[in-house]
């Protein structure tokens, strides 16, 4: 489904990323971890076509296709979705208008008709319930004046609308108290089938508990330097990434 | 009636006279800290209204009194645990119980906390955990610009010491009660310090009740480090008797990606102050601070917020509800900071009071 | 986003072009160029005016004569040559229409590529209707149910031969001949307008509307309207604009006379999408329009809302003056500039009555190379008690190379009165827009989104119809715009 191939990417001259490798196939549930500035979160944004980054060699194919050859809106479209770490407020746009937007955006694209809004409401109403969300944020405009754990949530919520191929969540987990963290988990995990993939990146193990990965990477100093199972993020969160650091050499 | 002058000077001659028994029982760091915060209050002094920060509340009455004063823990002849009893129903709670500022003797083991987890006295904590204790002990609550904080400070013997380690998270709440029970009129000097370590998440209710009907003053200064990642939610339940002060300071130190909800409820009592400061040392933090009063008779509830957003990207909130009736009176300040020029900043502060008007 | 990938999207925004640029291939009734006495002596006897009428032109024109081209707003005009204008242009009809198929087919082909609401679906919308294309109106619609209440809703033209009376008691008592040189030359050449007049009690049972466009070329448009609500009567009037595309600039000024009395409220919505000019600032309209009400009678009330997102350059006031105690105004506004537009705008709100009220809301958005000023006056007169005014100027700005500009001006003669203005200025962030486009919207849909939201407040005021219309010409006229 996805495979990066010797990835570099810099930003203002400073190389972040140095060589990544990752393969992720459907129906697979991927975990990147490592220390603050590692570059996970670069990494994330470069899939979803952030500009502010160059890639300065290898290369991304999404099912078939070159990735980094493609409009932040296409890859959307093609089923790239990115659960950002600091979701952003727009003011003065209800979450139903820009969830109504997207939507049909993303039907457009498959040649699909725009659904009605009749429609569109009972896929909300569906979606909502499946990843507890309170009507009274997606009454409201996108993320604004929302807690930094209701802001979480609504990234669950447009994921559900969204059905994407490939979630990729962008420390999820951060400011989530454990019944917030359950709620989203469980959401992630509803949304999981046989053909999506989800790629999640967090600093801490306590999420990989409610959404288990089969492979957890550690991404050190632009490069993934450990691959394993799931153990290994339980041996991170006892040991902390020191090790990983002296291992590393650094 | 005495004037404020004469009430300071009984603090210095307290502190003078009961020394010896201030420093029995602490530990060197607490007396260190003792000795500069007394400084600080002979500067300082009770605040009086002419102090801005103070202007809605007149402490004068509430200390001129001729309170007794615990130096010592005091023996409690019942068992409190017997005598108390939470009236919430379905709260099920880590509970443990202070008795007049000091944490009680006699607590029931918590046996459902998570490994690492600490609840103990302070002048405990002091002695077993030093490490931790003094890290963090006297360092966020400021002698230097409120009397009130700095006379705890110089008196503090004793409070809850709560302390979670990394990673952890308690899903059962701890809950504290602090009992006054005296047979004389009391003035109860409580220092609580509360640490939350990285990626933990702890959730405790602090209750405030009377048990005899003496007039009674607390002055509590609780001081909390949440650190990254941390998510740490204070509600404070005040519900004493009309012939009570309560002088309640929060002092709350966040670091980045930590999320912190304060919940200040006052329920009865006949004056009280609530100090709550607000610390975003950090990036990326988020900060609710919330309160709710319902006053009626002579009454008089003061919620003083101080939230100063010392780093960018944080995130705070504000909103205090009151209803009020007969003569109570409520006052609300709330103070923002921002140091820098902050690009990324949003912060809303609002408060609502709900007057009733009995209908003679 | 990088710069050069910001200007990029940039400059496909501004390059989206006007999509009601087409001219309609009908015979014109030309006057020929110029302006003289005998051209206005010409236009008054082509449209058989009472003699009044005539020589209210006159005055109008000899005192215009003495006047200057105003230079205080913030605009850059090229100077505009007067004599090089065509000042009357009527449509050749071959007789009265007797229905909607005795419309000329390619007036109407227009109005449809307009979408303009003249067809039968849109009369059973309920949307009286009144054209005027080129100065001269062609159509008016559902008079018959209308004039059954006593309503008149007519052509100026009309009006001026039908009820002399009114007009002569009403035309030039807000705006003054000599109220400024546009209002002036307004008043010596105008060729045709609206007239509405409601009477006492009465509530317009409909939207009237009325659709401007300039047709011919080096047409100057110069109508006027007049609306006279009675004590205890209500209209909600809509106006809308547009104008082919033409290499040169095109003059328009209008007048726009608001009477209302005791009690009785107006609603003056406007959608303005005259032709902008190209992305290189050539061609456009000209849009210097004098908008002016009375509320005269006690708790009488006036709400201007108007979203303008045409004109090279528009020079636009729409004022209130609050003379009646108790009387209120509110004014919403939308005003969007892209490429090399340049919009001074904003209003006036005139404190005579006691306990006057008035709100301000206006939202600008300014794209491409564009001015867009806000210039709001609020005056409270000495003897007036108890006034209340609430000013809110936000300025939204997409680029860096254009300018938003606030100039408010407050006089308060009276210590009693309370005003509170407030401004914001804000930009679309380039991490709102990818946070669209990472949900599959692409930029031009997000910037609409984003800019609707901003404007929402204002576009709510508008009728339902207008509203829908409003929000299309949002996004037509900043298609794709970014921060």
């Amino acid at each position: 489904m996805l495979s990066i191939k010797n990835l570099h990417v810099s930003i203002e001259g400073k190389d972040i990323l140095k060589g990544i490798n990752l393969d992720v196939k459907p129906g697979e549930v991927h975990a990147i971890m490592g220390p603050n500035g590692a570059g996970k979160s670069t990494l994330a944004s470069v899939l979803a076509g952030r500009d502010l980054y160059n890639v300065t060699e290898g290369e991304v194919i999404f099912q078939g296709k070159d990735l980094l050859d493609m409009e932040p809106e296409d890859r959307a479209k093609e089923g790239i979705f990115l659960g950002f770490q600091y979701p952003i407020e727009i003011p003065g746009v209800s979450t139903v208008n820009f969830m109504k937007t997207a939507v049909n955006e993303h039907r457009k694209y498959k040649g699909l008709d725009p659904l009605s809004a009749s429609d569109f409401l009972k896929l909300m109403r569906e979606k909502k319930a499946l990843v507890e969300i309170d009507s009274k944020l997606t009454n409201r405009s996108v993320n604004e004046g929302f807690s930094g754990g209701e802001k979480k949530k609504n990234e669950i919520f447009q994921m559900a609308m969204l059905e994407p191929k490939l979630a990729v969540l962008d420390e999820t987990d951060s400011g989530l108290d454990i019944d917030a963290l359950r709620v989203v988990a469980n959401g992630v995990n509803k949304l999981k089938t046989r053909d999506n993939a989800t790629i999640v990146i967090t600093h801490y193990q306590r999420l990989l508990d409610y959404i288990v990965p089969d492979v957890v990477h550690v991404l050190y100093n632009g490069r993934i330097v450990k691959t394993a199972g799931k153990e290994l993020a339980l041996e991170l969160e006892e040991k902390g990434y020191d090790w990983i650091k002296e291992e590393n050499g650094k | 009636m005495a004037d404020i002058n004469t009430i300071n000077k009984d603090f210095a001659d307290l502190f003078d006279q009961g020394n010896e028994l201030l420093l029995e029982g602490s530990s060197d760091v607490m007396n260190e800290t003792r000795k500069n915060a007394f400084q600080d209050f002979s500067k300082l002094g009770i605040p009086t209204r002419a102090n801005e920060n103070y202007k809605y509340t007149n402490l004068i009455p509430a200390f001129d009194h001729p309170y007794n004063v615990n130096l010592r823990y005091q023996n409690v002849d019942v068992d409190l645990n017997e005598i108390f009893q939470c009236d919430v129903p379905e709260l099920d709670t880590n509970l443990v119980l202070l008795t007049n500022g000091w944490y009680y003797g006699n607590n029931k083991e918590l046996t459902e906390l998570p490994k690492g987890v600490i609840v103990c006295g302070v002048q405990e904590a002091a002695e077993k955990y030093p490490d931790i204790f003094n890290a963090h002990y006297g360092k966020y609550a400021k002698t230097e610009e409120d009397g009130v904080v700095a006379l705890n400070t110089a008196l503090a013997k004793d409070g809850f010491f709560i302390y979670v380690p990394k990673g952890v998270v308690i899903e059962k709440p701890i809950q504290v009660v602090n009992l006054l029970r005296s047979d004389r009129d009391l003035m109860a000097t409580q220092r609580n310090l509360i640490v939350v370590e990285e990626n933990a998440q702890a959730k405790i209710i602090v209750c405030d009740h009377t048990l005899t009907h003496h007039k009674y003053l607390t002055n509590s200064v609780t001081e909390v480090n949440v650190a990254r990642n941390a998510i740490f939610d204070l509600y404070t339940l005040q519900n004493q008797h009309l012939n009570s002060v309560i002088l309640n300071s929060t002092f709350i130190r966040q670091e980045s990606h930590s999320n912190v909800l304060s919940n200040t409820i006052s329920l009865y009592g006949g004056t009280i102050r609530n100090n709550h400061h607000v610390l975003l040392d950090e990036e990326y933090c988020e900060n609710n601070t919330f309160g709710m009063y319902l006053m009626d008779r002579d009454q008089h509830v003061d919620n003083f917020t101080s939230i100063d957003h010392a780093k960018p990207n944080c995130l705070s909130n504000e909103h205090f509800k009151g209803v009020m009736d007969d003569q109570a009176s409520g006052a609300f300040a709330g103070r923002i900071f921002v140091r820098e020029m902050l690009s990324k900043l949003r912060l809303t502060s609002r408060t609502t009071t709900c007057c009733f008007q009995t209908m003679l | 986003m990088a710069k050069e990938e910001q200007d990029k999207i940039l400059n496909e925004v501004t390059e989206s072009e006007y999509k009601y640029g087409f001219v309609t291939d009908i015979e014109n009734d030309d006057i020929g160029k110029g302006l003289n006495e005998d051209i206005i002596r010409m236009i008054s006897a082509k449209k058989k005016e009472p003699k009044f009428m005539l020589d209210f032109r006159l005055k109008a024109y000899r005192h215009w004569k003495t006047m200057k081209m105003p230079e205080w707003a913030y605009l850059k005009i090229p100077e505009i040559d007067y004599q090089d204008i065509i000042y009357y242009s009527a449509p050749k009809q071959k007789a009265k229409l007797e229905s909607m198929d005795d419309v000329d087919p390619e007036i109407r082909a227009t109005f449809d590529k307009l979408g303009i609401p003249l067809d039968e679906q849109k009369i059973l919308a309920n949307v009286a209707v009144d054209v005027v294309m080129d100065s001269s109106s062609v159509k008016t619609t559902f008079k018959e149910a209308l004039a059954e209440k006593g309503i008149i809703f007519c052509s100026f033209s009309e009006a001026v031969q039908d009820h002399p009376d009114l007009i002569q008691e009403y035309m030039g008592t807000v705006v003054p001949i000599q109220d400024n040189f546009f209002a002036a030359l307004n008043s010596a050449v105008f060729s045709d307008g609206s007239f509405v007049y409601i009477p006492k009690g009465v509530r317009c049972p409909m939207e009237l509307s009325t659709y401007f466009r300039i047709n011919a070329e080096n047409t100057g448009q110069f109508e006027r309207t007049l609306i006279v609500c009675e004590e205890e009567s209500y209209v909600s009037y809509l106006e809308g604009c547009t104008a082919p595309m033409r290499d040169e600039n095109q003059l328009h000024a209008a007048i726009v006379e608001i009477i209302v009395k005791d009690n009785a409220e107006v609603k003056y919505s406007t959608v303005q999408n005259w032709y902008p000019g190209d992305k290189n600032g050539k061609g456009g309209i000209y849009n210097f329009v004098t908008k002016r009400g009375i509320c005269e009678g006690v708790n009488s009330k006036l709400m201007w809302a108007q979203v303008e997102t045409g004109s090279a350059v528009t020079w636009k006031y729409p004022s209130t003056i609050l003379k009646g105690d108790g009387s209120s105004s509110e004014f919403y506004s939308v005003a969007v500039t892209n490429n090399y537009q340049q919009a001074d705008t904003g209003t006036k709100m005139i404190h005579i009555g006691n306990n006057t009220k008035s709100t301000i809301i206006s939202k600008g958005i300014s794209a491409g190379k564009s001015n867009n000023s806000y210039r709001g006056l609020v005056k409270v007169v000495k003897n007036c008690e108890g006034a209340r005014n609430f000013s809110q100027c936000d300025s939204l700005l997409l680029g860096d190379k254009c300018g938003a500009h606030t100039f408010p001006y407050l006089e308060i003669g009276n210590p009693s009165a309370k005003v509170e203005h407030e401004a914001t200025t804000s930009k679309i962030g380039e991490d709102q827009i990818f946070y669209c486009n990472q949900r599959g919207i692409n930029t031009e849909d997000a910037i609409g989104l984003i800019v609707n939201g901003y404007a929402k407040e204002v576009i709510n005021k508008m009728p339902m119809e207008f509203a829908v219309e409003a929000q299309k010409l949002l996004q037509i006229s900043l298609e794709g715009s970014v921060g």
